[in-house]
């Protein structure tokens, strides 16, 4: 009985252990495709010109921001 | 008292004073990487003295933090205010935007918060005022958090669309009617220096600067009231906390459960069980105060026995 109490455990902290691993391994896994995609992301914003509409919206004192409206 | 007694409480006391001077240490190392971050990204200082925003190319990047760009020394563009620019236009959506925040969101998660944001800092300032602190109970501070989820989706993101026509025109919501800090560090410094400016404040100015007196009364009271509730930044970063490159834990088997971490966490979280997550702001404060060592901080593989989740 002591035995099988004591397998369990460490069958249990084997799985735990993989677990964990299986979770740091998705965590780098997302951590790369955000890198991946916020880099595509950009290209894709400077492509459709969105650069030149925050500059253009940038160098005016945006009235609404400082409640000018 | 016998020797020993003697001893034990000498080194107690020697590990007591080491372990303050190791806080009072980060917390000045803390403050000075906010002072300097506020500084640089709001590095014109000619604009304060004329009253006039920077207007320079460095305006089409976005800085990572809450930084008004209507603010006269800011010089680049805050993320929130792009993001609705451009959603009040035909585009309808920031991918130039959204792709900054992914890469920052990923690499540094919310450490961006809690040492860079020029308004994190004011907060952090605001709460030393020696004040009775206000203790947000537990099942309402888990609702609150959500708010700022709702900022984000309503005001900065459908807000914009919503209000704009074919042609575009919308308005930035969040900016418009919310955000403190476009007051603070926009609104009034440029007030202050244009006539024409302040000919022009109405009803909405009032709002504003009742919303900030709220917010900043409430940091007085309430630490990082407006990171943990109504930052839609935060809400992104908050997305991407958990997998950033940048993390903190806690090492289970050095933790002896003494809740030290827990009092001086400025987003009130469990930190043994929270530190993970979305709302920390990775300030380093419990990590600074716990006596064992047990909270580690930096860009390291979690190890199999430690912080099971």
């Amino acid at each position: 009985m002591r035995n099988c109490g004591a397998a369990a455990r460490g069958l249990s902290a084997r799985f735990t252990e993989q677990g964990t691993l299986m979770k740091l391994k998705t965590k780098r896994i997302l951590r790369l495709c955000c890198i991946l995609a916020g880099a595509a992301c950009i290209c894709v914003g400077i492509r459709r010109g969105e650069c030149t509409v925050i500059l253009q919206k940038a160098v005016k004192i945006c009235l609404e921001c400082i409640g000018l409206g | 008292m016998s020797r020993m007694h003697r001893a034990r409480l000498t080194a107690d006391a020697s590990a007591g004073t080491n372990h303050d001077k190791a806080q009072r240490r980060h917390g000045r190392f803390r403050l000075l990487i906010q002072l300097l971050a506020a500084a640089f990204f709001n590095g014109y200082a000619a604009g304060f003295l004329r009253g006039k925003i920077f207007t320079g190319k460095t305006k089409l990047l976005c800085v990572p933090v809450l930084n008004c760009y209507a603010c006269p020394g800011a010089l680049g563009s805050c993320p929130i205010g792009a993001m609705q620019a451009v959603a009040g236009t035909r585009s309808r959506f920031s991918f130039y935007v959204l792709g900054t925040l992914m890469l920052f969101g990923t690499v540094l998660g919310r450490l961006l918060c809690g040492f860079l944001c020029p308004f994190g800092l004011i907060q952090d300032l605001l709460h030393r005022i020696p004040t009775p602190k206000l203790h947000i109970p537990r099942k309402i501070d888990k609702i609150l958090r959500y708010l700022k989820y709702a900022v984000l989706v309503i005001l900065v993101l459908l807000g914009p669309v919503l209000s704009a026509g074919t042609l575009g025109g919308g308005d930035p919501w969040f900016c418009k009617y919310i955000c403190p800090a476009g007051t603070l560090e926009g609104g009034i410094p440029l007030l202050l220096k244009n006539e024409t400016l302040r000919q022009a404040a109405g009803f909405l100015f009032s709002w504003k600067c009742g919303v900030l007196l709220t917010v900043l009364l409430g940091a007085v009271f309430v630490s990082r009231c407006f990171c943990r509730y109504l930052c839609p930044l935060g809400a992104v970063y908050a997305l991407f906390n958990r997998f950033a490159l940048y993390q903190m834990q806690v090492d289970r088997a050095r933790c002896v459960g003494c809740g030290k971490c827990d009092p001086v966490c400025p987003m009130a979280l469990d930190v043994r069980k929270e530190i993970t997550g979305g709302e920390c702001i990775r300030c380093g404060k419990c990590r600074a105060v716990c006596p064992v060592g047990a909270i580690e901080s930096g860009i390291r593989q979690i190890a199999p026995n430690e912080n099971k989740e």
